[in-house]
């Protein structure tokens, strides 16, 4: 077993960093997912682990073997790094059967013939799919497929696997199921994996850490639950999960700490660890975590936010809101759908403080940033 | 923990000091991806770029009189200019004339309801199997003033003087647009067909008539493939030899081509400087072409409404005129097809030319006559099937190998290698053939009177075909195949053969056979630079037909026809459906 450790690593495709002096370390064992939308340098970085690109600059080191280091000149070739990679497309060879595609790993590591056929039937029996040894890779589904191309990845026991979004190409339900599989597969032969995905629902479910790349850059790495309740980044906030962003600057720190959010007269209570008063930046507040009342004139508090709302979509369990502030700026708001809201109504705000989080730093977004997965975002310049 | 990661970094962590980059160098070398390249690049660059070096110093840097002397004597050539003027003739002449004869059969299988649309189809790209030096010789024997087919019948029926002269140039014409209409019916009926019904339903749907609608919505989209394809012909119809060397020499005509071959080459003393500019001019009009084709293709996608989407457009209900257009492609099949083949077969069994064909007078003994071991028919015959298989299987190598790189290896060599691939397509046989005379018959390498000259020759010339058919199979494989084979522990050589290989085996066969096929049947290079002794089949066939040897040359014709789909026939049934039994 072997941890993976990136030492500032470094990769530039023309004028344009892909990956900007990253380090890193992939622990031994455990599965951890690389999250981050396109172009944010995590399949660049998956490259170099799995040594089909060369860093720019920078290391790569297995346990305690430098796989990668260009100041050194070293640069030990894929095949020589016992990797098991499953890929986006699967890469099932179309011209081999299922068990020569499965046993082309032991072959190249000069297994006998009897010998690779039993490690290939115990490998396809893992992804229970030893009936289709004799097929050929057109003759399975998408799903099928892309079990054979995670036991052609296992059957060698390698020391480190490599996912680069392996469950892109398969439907919704599909992918669950394949998810599941995945998790139980990993706890059951324990080796060091790499999850590259854009999909934070699979990064959560999948992996004890994720590293959150942008930009070529490490934003956050952390447990699901640390970058869901505490990002350290309004783009990890808005990356994972949705959230709404508003200008703020902390009043009050510990133990109780308070924030003024531009526009709005009442402070808000939230979580803000090991910030002190007069810190600037934004307050990420979920979705879940705003609740809605009905405005009763007279009988609501003096000093609640009202909100009308704009957009109200029913999903059964929930319902979501869309609501405009006076000021036009909007927020996304979920609720249980036991008493929906109609559109147009005017509604009581209160925000829940467990689900306020202050981030400082940003006062406003970077310029020029586009922030996925994060409508509810006020764009920059409203707050004013 | 792992041995085999630990024995690969130690070499290189522990290089000694002395000259670090040399050893780095050499070390690469060794690694099979750096030497791949190493070998792909070389082999080209000398392959093309050392026969170009040495035309240009051979038009402009050659002689004592340097450039301007060479200029001189270039004004004062006898005939020079008449043969400029006659191929300008030609090649405006057979650009209409391929269009006339190709364009009515695009529409006939396209968009009507002709009867046979399939066997017209078929037929229509016969001439491409065809080479056009069996074309030309097949219509001389046709067509030619006295001895040809048709003026015989015409005098048995009781014309005076001959009725058709193919020896003119309007004949010339004829031929050159005979055998180079397929590449108009192929460009342009592959834009038709892929265009999307709606297009024209809605201009009629809109009230616009057919022939309006023909006018301004199918015409105008068809008009990049239109201009391609008459680029084409137009360049050639400049590069063409066979025809020209056939049809228009006996009666005087030369075009550059023939005049580099007659007045040049053939001329006593050889005048190869004239040879080396003429041949320059033709490289720099052929590069013009290509580049005006390549500029209207790339604009060709900007017709985003053709498309893989969409319904097939409907057909036009001819009625009784389909029998009309009918008849149209039967006589473009009989023309281009059934006569030449006839008078082909006819000379080569009958015992005498000009012998009504009965049973009694029909014969074997060309065949035996033709292929008897002392001429040497037979040896050419030999020649060109060695130079063939070597050749085509050489070329395949090195393409293989092109392509591998120029698809893969994303750098600084791939790009080379591409422009470097594209450079024969701007020279056709001739100018290949005079930049091959300079090449090799100065030392260092003076392979010229020998069979490897031709082979040299052959390669080069091939190679952009190679890379077309070869590369394009090449750029179809996902590289994850290759990286997923890598991560299993094949180095590039396992992966090469053990997933790269048999997924681009029947592209790789394709262009092999294509090589093969227009390497068997070579003229327009292999007359410049045979012997007597390194003869080829087609040096030969011209050899017989100079000679009025009709049995002969029909012989050697029908044999050349026969190899070649002999061939095409045995590689396809080998290989050819076990290489695509798998969908992608």
């Amino acid at each position: 077993m072997a941890a993976i450790t990136l030492n500032r690593l470094r990769k530039q495709f023309g004028p344009i960093p892909a990956v900007r002096d990253i380090s890193v370390t992939f622990e031994d064992g455990k599965m951890t997912s690389v999250l981050g939308p396109s172009g944010c340098g995590k399949t660049t970085t998956l490259n170099m682990i799995a040594g089909f690109v060369a860093p720019d600059s920078g290391s790569i080191l297995f346990g305690e073997t430098v796989v990668a280091d260009p100041a050194r000149h070293i640069a030990v070739p894929s095949y020589k790094r016992q990797l098991g990679m499953v890929f986006q497309s699967y890469a099932l060879w179309p011209h081999l059967s299922i068990a020569e595609n499965v046993g082309y790993g032991l072959k190249m590591r000069g297994v006998g013939r009897a010998e690779r056929e039993r490690i290939v039937r115990r490998s396809l029996a893992r992804v229970r799919l030893e009936a289709f040894i004799d097929r050929f890779p057109h003759e399975l589904s998408g799903g099928q497929q892309q079990r054979v191309a995670l036991a052609r990845a296992i059957a060698y026991a390698p020391q480190i696997l490599l996912f680069d979004e392996p469950l892109s190409n398969l439907d919704a339900q599909l992918r669950e199921e394949m998810r599941d599989e995945l998790k139980a597969l990993h706890s059951e032969i324990g080796v060091t994996a790499v999850y590259v995905t854009h999909d934070q629902a699979e990064a959560m479910s999948l992996s004890d850490t994720i590293i959150v790349m942008g930009q070529g850059e490490i934003l956050q790495s952390g447990t699901p639950r640390q970058l869901y309740e505490e990002p350290a980044d309004i783009r990890v906030a808005s990356f994972i999960g949705k959230t709404n962003l508003l200008n703020a600057a902390l009043i009050d720190g510990s133990p109780h700490p308070r924030v003024q959010v531009a526009g709005i007269i009442a402070t808000i209570c939230c979580r803000a660890p090991g910030y002190a008063a007069g810190a600037v930046g934004s307050l990420s507040i979920r979705p879940e975590g705003i609740r809605l009342a009905p405005w009763r004139d007279g009988r609501t508090p003096e000093g609640t936010l009202s909100a009308h709302v704009s957009i109200a979509t029913y999903l059964g369990e929930t319902c979501h809101y869309e609501l405009r502030l006076g000021d036009g700026r909007r927020l996304e708001a979920h609720q249980p759908a036991l008493h929906p809201f109609a559109v147009g109504d005017t509604v009581a705000i209160e925000f829940d403080p467990e689900h306020c989080y202050f981030i400082a730093g940003h006062e406003t977004l970077p310029s020029g940033e586009a922030i996925p997965s994060c409508e509810t975002t006020p764009r920059r310049g409203t707050m004013q | 923990m792992n041995r085999i990661m630990a024995a690969a970094l130690t070499p290189n962590a522990t290089a000694p000091k002395v000259k670090p980059w040399l050893l780095r160098t050499v070390g690469k070398l060794r690694d099979p991806a750096t030497l791949i390249i190493t070998v792909a690049v070389l082999t080209t660059s000398f392959l093309v770029l050392y026969p170009v070096f040495w035309l240009f110093y051979g038009a402009f840097i050659y002689g004592q009189g340097g450039f301007a002397q060479a200029l001189n004597e270039f004004w004062h050539m006898p005939g020079l200019a008449r043969a400029f003027w006659n191929t300008l003739i030609i090649m405006i002449g057979t650009v209409p004339a391929a269009f006339l004869i190709a364009m009515p059969l695009v529409w006939i299988t396209s968009r009507t309801n002709t009867p046979l649309r399939g066997v017209i189809e078929l037929a229509a790209l016969l001439p491409f199997i065809t080479p056009p030096l069996i074309g030309a010789v097949a219509w001389s024997l046709l067509a030619a003033p006295r001895t040809g087919v048709i003026n015989e019948v015409a005098r048995y029926l009781g014309a005076h003087g001959p009725v058709t002269n193919i020896y003119s140039m309007p004949g010339l014409i004829f031929v050159m647009g005979l055998y180079l209409s397929p590449y108009v019916f192929l460009t342009v009926k592959a834009v038709m067909d892929r265009m999307d019904a709606s297009l024209e339903e809605a201009s009629l749907i809109a009230g616009g008539g057919i022939w309006r609608t023909m006018r301004h919505i199918v015409l105008p989209i068809c008009m990049p493939g239109i201009l391609s394809a008459a680029i084409l012909v137009f360049t050639r119809a400049l590069e063409e030899f066979a025809i020209p060397g056939i049809l228009g020499t006996p009666s005087g005509i030369y075009t550059i081509t023939t005049y580099i071959f007659y007045q040049a080459i053939s001329y006593t003393p050889p005048r190869y400087e004239i040879a080396a500019l003429l041949a320059s001019f033709i490289m720099a009009a052929t590069g013009i072409g290509l580049w005006l084709q390549a500029r209207l293709l790339g604009g060709r996608q900007k017709f985003t409404t053709i498309s893989g989407k969409g319904h097939p457009p409907r057909r036009m209900k001819l009625g009784i005129w389909r029998y009309v257009t009918l008849a149209y492609a039967l006589t473009y099949i009989l023309l281009a097809v059934v006569l030449p083949y006839a008078v082909l077969i006819y000379a080569a069994f009958i015992r005498r030319w000009g012998e009504t064909p009965s049973l009694a007078n029909l014969t074997l003994r060309h065949f035996a006559a033709t292929f008897s071991p002392d001429l040497d028919a037979a040896s050419g015959f030999t020649h060109s099937l060695i130079l063939a298989l070597g050749g085509a299987t050489l070329a395949t190598l090195l393409t293989l190998l092109v392509s591998f790189v120029i698809v893969r290896a994303r750098a600084f060599a791939g790009q080379v290698l591409d422009i470097l691939t594209s450079i024969p397509l701007m020279m056709p046989g001739p100018v290949m053939a005079v930049a091959m005379l300079w090449a090799y018959i100065h030392p260092p390498f003076q392979l010229y009177g020998t069979l490897w000259i031709l082979l040299l020759a052959y390669m080069t010339h091939y190679i952009p075909y190679g890379v077309r058919t070869i590369g394009s199979s090449v750029r179809q494989v996902s590289v994850e195949f290759e990286r997923a084979a890598s991560v299993c522990g094949a180095n590039e050589i396992a992966s090469f053969r053990d997933v790269l290989f048999p997924l681009v085996r029947s592209g790789v066969l394709a262009g092999w056979m294509l090589m093969f096929v227009s390497m068997i049947r070579e003229l327009s290079a292999s007359i410049f630079l045979f012997v007597p002794g390194t003869e080829t089949i087609s040096v030969s066939l011209v050899e017989r037909w100079q000679e009025a040897d009709f049995s002969s040359v029909a012989v050697l014709s029908l044999t050349l026809v026969a190899v070649s789909l002999t061939v095409i026939i045995i590689v396809r049934r080998l290989f050819g459906r076990s290489a695509t039994h798998f969908e992608r």
